[in-house]
């Protein structure tokens, strides 16, 4: 299986003061493609770091980091490089959904093709056929602030998905969701698997563990544990 | 997708307000440029309208609008016999107090020899003067063609009507005959002819002099000749058409060019600051949207055309509004404005300028925004 995400053996220091602290320490991960992996750890363990590194948004001091075969670390790219890595490779889903309030389903959908200069039917229709997939079929033209806290995250999961992405990084996807709609969009990332897309999700949430290949635990910014096989 | 116009259609009505705002301060520009140009056109209509190649007026002044002139009624005869000049003409213009329909104002009386028709006077309405006794006033004066103006003891019949032929302060021209012109230069109430008898210090004027002579030249001929000629004189001074206009451009009116231009700089300085604060707090709004573009990977330019997008949408609406506002309101003015095609350009082009200006406080906002800020 070839791994959409690789961070091999990183580090990142953060200095407070005169107080060195280590969030990450050595820290490997690899997701593979149509793999579905969680990472769990108690507040502080470094998730956060871990996925802002994977997701470009911030550089190791030490070790590795490749998404979708472009080794971003320790290679040094331009910000518009790694912008484009984010706008062609990778797909973000949030805490809170983080809609655009002034756009409605479908162009929030529709946004991660714009941004990456799509021609405007064809993201147009891709957006309506991932909102019709995911059970929105109704709410096309629904502003953010019409839409129930799942739909939301269900416009998030489609926005995610919307340019195709190799890799998808979640960041406490279902916190603000009732265990029903939280598993619901977990089952729609599990989905996405199945055309190969990566899926990492931080998540504290233990009652759709079920739905993952693996779950990585992280403390103290090392990975303490994460070959167990849980449904797949 | 416009993300630009999807955002203001969120907060339409303080877009609105703003565009507004924009509007009244964009108004307050062409207002104040149409006044200025106003009062140049006003200045220089006479000039325009009189169209003569050459003014000889009093020796050493640069007379008679820019500063007051005195020439001999004979002047007329030496300068209409100056080789190359097709005719000459008697030129007399004084500040006087009309009565009419029992309102007294001020109005310039202008002197219309017998041989001059005033068929160059921009006649709206009525008849050129035939006789003396008669009257061609401007239409702002308010009397209506038959009806009487009383001017130094002198009740004149209107018998014509122009159109804006007023003074730069705005009051009306009125024509007279020369002879006319005379007794009302020459017209001392009783009382006043009395002191000055009394007291030995004061001679009533005849009112026989004019302010200048205008000459026309023949075709073809060159004016430098001719003016080289008068200019031999030692009595007199001779102007060209476009010295008496720069005369009365940059001489007259240069302090009130420079007060109006301060003033258009200081609302262009308000606007700016207006934009500013405005594009800089619509851009702090869309923080989270900006941080949110920026970590799904959008270029630069997609969140500088948001911003640029809206703050051009609101240099158009401010200037159209400004436009309507201005339209509006100047016929409500006591004088005349003039906003033509160059005042409306310089005004449209200091809004949109000023507008980018202010757009830097936002694209700087938005170049600080981290991606990260969007997973907060």
């Amino acid at each position: 299986m070839t791994a959409v995400l690789d961070i091999d053996r990183v580090s990142r220091v953060f200095h407070n003061g005169g107080e060195r602290i280590a969030v990450l320490d050595g820290a490997s991960l690899a997701v593979d493609a149509g793999e579905m992996v969680a990472l769990k750890g108690p507040s502080g363990s470094g998730k956060s770091t871990l996925l802002l590194i994977a997701g470009a948004l911030d550089r190791p001091d030490d070790g590795a980091v490749t998404v979708a075969g472009t080794r971003i670390f320790p290679d040094r790219h331009a910000e518009p490089a790694l912008r484009a890595l984010r706008r062609r490779a990778i797909g973000f889903v949030f805490q809170k959904a983080n809609l655009v309030p002034f756009l409605t389903a479908a162009e929030n959908v529709e946004l991660a093709r714009f941004i990456d200069a799509a021609p405007r039917g064809e993201a147009k229709a891709r957006a309506r056929d991932l909102l019709a997939t995911l059970g929105l079929g109704e709410r096309f033209d629904s502003l953010p602030s019409r839409l129930s806290g799942g739909e939301q995250q269900r416009v998030a999961v489609a926005r995610a998905l919307a340019n195709q992405p190799a890799l998808i990084l979640a960041d406490e996807p279902t916190a603000a969701l009732d265990g029903a709609r939280g598993r619901q969009v977990l089952e729609l990332l599990k989905g996405a698997t199945k055309s190969g897309v990566g899926v990492l999700v931080v998540t504290h949430d233990d009652r759709a563990l079920d739905l993952f290949d693996r779950v990585v635990s992280i403390a103290d910014g090392k990975i303490v544990a994460g070959t167990e096989r849980y449904g797949g | 997708m416009n993300l630009a116009i999807r955002d203001i259609g969120r907060s339409a009505v303080r877009f609105l307000l703003t565009a507004f705002g924009i509007g009244l301060l964009t108004s307050g520009s062409l207002v104040m440029q149409g006044i200025y140009r106003g009062i140049v056109t006003d200045a220089t209509k006479l000039v325009r309208t009189v169209d003569a190649d050459i003014w000889v007026v009093e020796a050493a002044t640069t007379g008679p609008f820019a500063e007051t002139s005195r020439v001999p009624r004979s002047l007329v005869d030496r300068v209409a016999a100056v080789p190359g000049v097709r005719a000459a003409r008697a030129f007399a213009l004084a500040s006087e107090t009309v009565t009419a329909d029992g309102r007294r104002q001020t109005a310039s009386l202008l002197s219309l020899d017998l041989t001059d028709d005033g068929g160059w006077l921009p006649l709206m309405s009525g008849r050129l003067l035939r006789s003396a006794g008669e009257i061609v006033v401007d239409a702002s004066l308010g009397v209506a063609i038959g009806g009487a103006v009383t001017v130094g003891g002198e009740t004149l019949t209107v018998v014509g009507l122009m159109e804006g032929m007023v003074e730069p302060s705005g009051d009306p021209m009125v024509a007279v005959a020369a002879a006319d012109f005379r007794r009302v230069q020459g017209y001392r109430p009783p009382e006043a002819v009395e002191l000055a008898r009394a007291s030995s210090d004061v001679t009533p004027g005849d009112g026989a002099a004019l302010s200048a002579v205008t000459a026309s030249l023949q075709p073809g001929r060159s004016s430098f000749a001719v003016l080289d000629r008068i200019r031999t004189w030692p009595d007199v001074a001779a102007l060209t058409r476009d010295d008496q206009l720069g005369l009365v451009i940059n001489g007259r009116l240069e302090r009130l060019r420079k007060q109006i231009l301060l003033f258009t700089g200081l609302l262009s300085v308000i606007t700016a600051a207006v934009v500013t604060v405005t594009i800089y707090a619509m851009t702090v709004e869309k923080q989270h949207t900006i941080a949110l573009l920026k970590l799904m990977g959008a270029r630069d330019r997609v969140v500088l055309r948001l911003i640029l997008d809206q703050t051009g949408l609101l240099a158009v609406s401010g200037i159209a509004l400004g436009f309507w506002i201005e339209a509006t309101v100047a016929p409500l003015f006591p004088r005349r404005i003039v906003v033509d095609s160059g005042a409306a350009l310089q005004v449209s082009a200091i809004v949109v300028v000023t507008c980018l200006i202010g757009s830097i406080a936002g694209i700087w906002r938005a170049s600080r925004i981290d991606a990260r800020e969007a997973l907060s």
